[in-house]
């Protein structure tokens, strides 16, 4: 449950306990089961823990590694093959310390995971130094994600998971030029969700799975157009494959952080509707639609089979979730899952009837719930589509001058109904 | 899962996270112990190829070789070229295949251009690396050498240590003097 609504409900206990609808104990047991409520200060001094654990082992380990390079040239060869695995032998006895000896303390956790990271590219850089060896980098980077990402499920440690989704996204951008290899992406990333699971049992808006969040919606949106690009290329539905992405981001941020009370603490919506809004608005431009077929990604008949299936399958994956918000009637949700349906028409001007639905709703939400940021989050919808419009060459100055002007009644009644709305908060 | 197989996990984590360098440095000590030595001549580089940060950046001469009948190897896919000692005493590349010779030694390539009877690959290593500041040093010495072997009749030239397919770099050789010592008694560069 989020801070919020814990809040509310503890400031509720007492009333309720003297209406006689909880008994003490009840009432008791409820607040021994979701703990005490943490004070701001408390949560300040959480994130200071873990951050000052993580930033003193990797400025430890830094300084470590740069005294060494300083006299690297004296050593002998077996010398420096001992030294480039000593940081990650260090590295592993102390999670191994920590774990032996059932330290929970996040500091240490976190320190040990970050530094125990840092030690196997270390190690493998330095060995492949030593003996001048080439290599190529998308291995060496597969290489140490894969190695890395254990770290994280044992030690409970975050930087791991963190690396590991961007290291896959890199790999993935560095193999995106050879046939079908970039699509092992999704079984690579796959293989870090069960973390977030993990770290959200207990309380999904700790700062831990919110932070794992974002990381996963950013470099799962990155990685998916690399990953898909040369099949989503070659047949025209980049429009549908991003929209579909971002709604998809949306409608699964909605089932799992709902009750997320700021921004911050609700990622996947937050990137999935930044995301649908700027699409919309690229797509409403007719010059950024794919033209004719465009055949120069030479696939195999493989790679446009798997690349398709898993299309298909993010899909069919969004579809369930807007079938979902449909049943619930939750009509943000089910706009901005309509996006691919707009998408599939390859009609850019429904992308303007699309995004003017997207803000009047957006603003009539903000208005009603006498929400400041949602009222701020429709305003600007349409205020970007409508300087978009208005530094549009394809319509005509009739046709911009008579809709301007009817947006422009339809502003100034808004205003004063904020303005009424002001007035009733102040008295 | 139960927590308290998680340190015994992590002791086989640990144990595979430090298997792969140290497979790496035993396999590579290894060849350069026991592996045949090969004189792998170089080829002139573009200066501002040549500089990568804190490395020489190698390049090889005559790196073709015909592609052994009946083997179709896809561009950049792993291959393996025979190996034999040629005229001067440097290496000579016999036979590009998909499947590891049955006799000799061998370096494993990747394939990049030619067609079905003749191909192009890219050897194991491409650079030696260096103390920082005296790689830019190397760097110009070997880029000036290299390009002046025909007029000094010195060639430039790597030592390899080759066995089973790997191929480590012993040093590098400039007017048939290694690199740190041809730096040492030049002060200026030719």
């Amino acid at each position: 449950m989020n801070k919020k609504a814990l809040q509310c409900l503890y400031g509720e206990l007492p009333a309720l306990v003297t209406a006689g609808v909880l008994s003490e104990e009840a009432a008791h047991r409820i607040r021994v089961h979701y703990g005490p409520l943490e004070t701001e200060s408390g949560i300040a001094k959480r994130w200071a823990v873990i951050l000052f654990g993580l930033l003193g082992a990797i400025l430890i380990g830094g300084g470590i590694i740069l005294l060494l390079a300083h006299n690297w040239e004296e050593l002998s060869r077996p010398q420096r093959a001992v030294l480039s695995v000593l940081p990650l032998i260090v590295a592993q006895a102390l999670g191994a310390w920590v774990l032996f000896t059932q330290r929970e303390g996040p500091s240490w956790r976190e320190g040990i995971g970050a530094f125990q990271t840092l030690a196997i590219g270390t190690a493998i850089a330095l060995v492949s130094q030593t003996y001048n060896l080439g290599g190529e980098f998308d291995q060496f980077m597969l290489l140490w994600c894969l190695l890395a990402l254990p770290i994280a499920y044992l030690l409970r440690a975050t930087f791991p998971v963190l690396f590991y989704l961007v290291g896959v996204t890199v790999w993935a951008g560095s193999v995106s030029h050879e046939e079908g290899i970039a699509l092992w992406y999704f079984g690579l990333f796959a293989l870090a969700v069960p973390f977030l699971a993990i770290t959200g049992r207990s309380n999904r808006y700790h700062p831990v799975p919110v932070l794992v969040g974002w990381f996963m919606g950013i470099t799962f949106c990155i990685g998916t157009g690399i990953a898909l690009n040369r099949v989503s290329e070659n047949w025209m539905a980049w429009p549908v494959l991003f929209a579909t992405l971002f709604s998809l981001l949306y409608l699964t941020g909605e089932r799992f952080w709902s009750e997320g009370s700021s921004f911050w603490q609700r990622p996947l919506q937050t990137l999935g509707s930044l995301g649908t809004v700027g699409l919309a608005l690229l797509l409403s431009f007719r010059d950024s639609w794919p033209g004719r077929y465009n055949a120069w990604n030479s696939t195999q008949p493989w790679e446009e089979s798997v690349g398709g299936a898993l299309g298909i399958l993010l899909f069919l994956s969004m579809l369930i979730l807007w079938a979902l918000a449909l049943q619930k009637r939750e009509l943000r949700s089910i706009i901005l899952g309509a996006a691919p349906f707009v998408a599939l028409t390859g009609m850019g001007v429904l992308f303007n009837a699309y995004l003017a639905l997207l803000g009047i709703v957006t603003l009539a939400q903000g208005l009603r719930s006498h929400c400041l940021g949602v009222v701020n989050a429709g305003m600007a919808i349409l205020s970007t589509l409508i300087l978009c419009r208005f530094f549009d060459s394809e319509v005509g100055f009739l046709m911009r001058g008579v809709a301007f002007i009817l947006i422009g009644i339809g502003f100034l009644a808004t205003n004063l109904v904020l303005m009424r709305w002001k007035g009733e908060t102040n008295s | 899962m139960n927590r308290r197989w998680i340190p015994a996990l992590f002791v086989l984590v640990a144990l595979v996270q430090l298997a792969i360098p140290l497979g790496q440095i035993w396999s590579y000590e290894d060849t350069l112990k026991t592996g045949k030595v090969y004189k792998f001549l170089t080829a002139p580089v573009d200066p501002s190829d040549a500089f990568r940060g804190k490395y020489v950046a190698l390049d090889f001469k005559d790196t073709s070789a015909p592609v052994h009948p009946g083997d179709s190897i896809g561009y950049r896919s792993s291959a393996y070229v025979g190996l034999e000692e040629g005229p001067g005493g440097f290496a000579k590349f016999t036979e590009l295949s998909r499947s590891v010779p049955e006799k000799g030694d061998f370096l494993r390539v990747k394939r990049t251009w030619g067609d079905a009877k003749n191909s192009n690959f890219t050897l194991p290593f491409d650079r030696f690396y260096m103390e920082e500041s005296a790689a830019p040093k190397a760097e110009e010495a070997y880029f000036k050498n290299g390009n002046r072997r025909n007029q000094t009749g010195d060639p430039t030239y790597v030592l390899v240590r080759v066995k089973a397919g790997r191929g480590v770099i012993e040093d590098l050789y400039i007017k048939g003097k290694p690199i740190r010592e041809f730096l040492k008694e030049r002060k200026t560069i030719p």
